[in-house]
């Protein structure tokens, strides 16, 4: 008998699960030799992954991963995702020597017509539920990601998705293939949240442009904390992350409590979710004294000025946003001279 | 095994000409350093949340590096210190002071109102023992280096904790500026001077001649004699003795010269074409030069003789100097200056 499906989660895989340098050459050789068991993982990702996939009453979680990889790294991820326990349903890299040996120099590096495209191909051949997505800020994964939901929800018609494929230099075929799957989809505003990994740590405002459903976060720690407030996670699992986060990344209480205060700052969390979390203080997840230690800390930290999270304000303007994108990778910022 | 106690750097976000912009950008630049895994080190932006988050957001930085403490008020530029801090319990720099007072921080910097700050420091810290008299120590860029790091920088104090001092003052500030150039530059046995208007021992103020005897006769402090004015830049000595009043204006001076020397140089570049290319082949060099006399390189001033670590930077201060300052607290916090300094004193 098949399980029925409750929830979607959809992953990047390089720095949004693993701790992965492709900034150099070097980097990209250097991940591409490592074994499984020298792969690292981004703090917190495998705990929370496991709190969110484990089956229920309610079913269980499908998982997806699509990634910017070559698809001659599978074995070798595969084998990481066994160590770390993680059996995804479906598993995408992307065909980086087909790119080359076609010619097709921009989708090399371009992402935004590769994992589109993919996603709506996994939407389109996966089971029906709510989706929760998560990037990192090294792509356009936050721009990505809004897309697919906005698509979903039936929010942007084909002609302003053919100038967006355009501005973003995708290829003839992959752009066919993205309009002809999005002529078929299945129109359902079922994505929830789209959490980007700040791994280049980059200013959570950039992310503003795509409203609140997109949360910047710096650790998997702010993703269960929003997870919590949302309903999804129940407390213990929150301080399982976190208590992972402290055993095997030598995190701190005040790493743990700043990070609760960045996401209270900026809006994604009301103060409830502090009184919320107390009541279960006395949780087994965290050494003795921990939970009560990290609750004071947070209290203390808690913003005093109170303004409501930013509105829903419908999707932004994609074109601008690539166009101002494009622009920022362009801005060259000399060193004033003296004269 | 060392010290694995985290690091917390109380910034009082709100002080300065060009608060908060350029302290959120320095400590949010500085919370993307790599940390020492020994002692992680953590910042505290003090003042107006509400505008520090925005400015916050706009940056990249490692918010698990970074919390931030309400503080409703700022202390101007131009208010009388007792006034204000008897007025403002609830502004930015008391506030920032009040964390390291509590322990929740372990040094304090500031680019706001001088006065208020040494001022909060002497109120909230206790000077450490045998010295009635805190000072500010300020570096500066000489052609001369010392120390295994063959650091180019001397030491002037005080540059404005006080006005006066007493001969007893100056020879305590020569024995905490000895003791802070052998942490800073590793230098084992500075030279200290006392600054005077002649290199006569009977030549000066009275206090000047009774703090030339003190030094010269005390037996740990390796006394280099008088300097004048015009010697400061040329690195005599290591560390350089003064009331606070002169020291000052000495400090303020050196950061004018070197600031109007580039002035002039900009104002040749436009006036004669020879000039221009002369300069412009000059510009590398010339560059390394600016680097070494720009204020912002070496941010802060310690507050030397309580028993916490205070970094006053100049309220022009930028993104640049605040950084430095940082640094600096950070270098001070590890070497537990008051400690140390404590410790030089009485032996």
């Amino acid at each position: 008998m098949t399980d029925s499906i409750r929830h979607i989660y959809r992953w990047d895989l390089d720095k949004t699960y693993l701790r992965t340098d492709f900034d150099t050459i070097r980097d990209l050789v250097r991940t591409a030799l490592q074994r499984p068991e020298d792969k690292v993982n981004v703090p917190g990702v495998v705990t929370l992954l496991k709190e969110l996939t484990h089956h229920t009453d309610d079913g269980r979680a499908y998982l997806t991963f699509i990634s910017g990889s070559p698809t001659q790294m599978r074995a070798k991820l595969e084998a990481k995702f066994a160590l770390d326990g993680i059996e995804p349903d479906v598993f995408i890299l992307k065909p980086t020597l087909q790119n080359i040996l076609k010619g097709r120099f921009r989708a090399i590096r371009g992402q935004v017509g590769y994992k589109l495209d993919n996603l709506l191909k996994v939407r389109h051949e996966g089971p029906v539920a709510g989706e929760t997505l998560f990037g990192d800020d090294a792509e356009q994964d936050a721009f990505i990601y809004s897309l697919y939901a906005d698509l979903a929800a039936g929010l942007i018609d084909r002609d302003l998705l053919f100038a967006i494929l355009d501005e973003a230099g995708v290829y003839a075929p992959t752009r066919a293939s993205i309009l002809e799957r999005f002529q078929s989809m299945r129109k359902d505003a079922n994505v929830g949240r789209i959490f980007i990994h700040l791994d280049r740590h980059t200013a959570p405002g950039r992310f503003l442009v795509f409203g609140p459903r997109v949360v910047p976060i710096t650790n998997y720690f702010q993703a269960a904390l929003v997870l919590f407030a949302d309903g999804v996670l129940d407390v213990e699992p929150v301080y399982r992350v976190a208590a992972g986060m402290i055993r095997n990344h030598g995190y701190g209480i005040p790493q743990l409590a700043n990070s609760f205060q960045d996401l209270l700052r900026r809006r994604h969390l009301g103060r409830d979710v502090v009184d919320r979390l107390a009541t279960a203080a006395a949780t087994d997840a965290l050494p003795s004294g921990l939970a009560d230690e990290f609750l004071i800390r947070v209290r203390a930290l808690a913003p005093r000025q109170s303004r409501p999270t930013t509105a829903w304000e419908g999707p932004p303007d994609y074109l601008a946003v690539l166009k101002a994108d494009q622009k920022l990778r362009e801005k060259i910022d000399p060193e004033p001279g003296l004269f | 095994m060392g010290d694995t106690r985290p690091i917390n750097i109380a910034v009082d976000a709100m002080g300065g000409y060009h608060a908060p912009d350029e302290v959120v950008a320095a400590v949010a630049q500085a919370s993307l350093k790599r940390e020492d895994q020994t002692r992680p080190v953590y910042f505290t932006l003090v003042g107006d949340e509400v505008r520090l988050t925005e400015r916050l957001v706009e940056s990249n930085h490692n918010s698990e590096r970074i919390q931030i403490r309400h503080a409703p008020t700022v202390v101007g530029l131009s208010e009388r210190p007792r006034q204000a801090i008897e007025d403002r319990p609830d502004s930015s720099i008391l506030q920032a002071c009040d964390l390291v007072r509590t322990g929740e921080a372990d040094a304090v910097i500031s680019a706001g109102h001088p006065g208020v700050a040494v001022l909060a420091a002497l109120q909230f810290f206790e000077l450490v023992e045998g010295i009635p008299r805190a000072a500010l120590a300020s570096v500066y860029p000489t052609p001369r280096v010392r120390g295994e790091k063959e650091d180019p920088f001397s030491l002037i104090l005080d540059v404005g904790a006080t006005l006066r001092a007493t001969p007893e003052d100056l020879l305590n500030f020569g024995l905490m500026g000895s003791a802070y150039a052998r942490i800073v530059s590793n230098n084992d046995r500075p030279k200290v001077a006392l600054l005077s208007n002649s290199r006569e021992s009977t030549v000066g103020p009275d206090e000047v001649v009774a703090a030339y005897d003190l030094m010269s006769t005390h037996p740990t402090l390796n006394f280099y004699g008088n300097i004048e004015g015009h010697e400061i830049p040329r690195g005599l000595a290591d560390v350089v003795v003064c009331e606070g009043y002169a020291g000052d204006i000495a400090i303020k001076i050196l950061e004018g010269v070197s600031e109007a020397a580039f002035d002039l140089a900009r104002s040749a570049y436009n006036s004669k074409m020879a000039w221009r290319m002369g300069l412009k082949l000059l510009s590398g060099g010339l560059k390394q030069l600016k680097q070494l006399t720009d204020f912002e390189e070496y941010g802060g001033a310690p507050l030397l003789g309580i028993d916490q670590v205070v970094i006053l930077c100049h309220p022009r201060s930028g993104k640049k100097a605040i950084g430095n300052a940082l640094k600096l607290a950070i270098k001070n916090v590890r070497a537990e200056l008051p400690t140390t300094i404590a410790e030089a004193l009485h032996g």
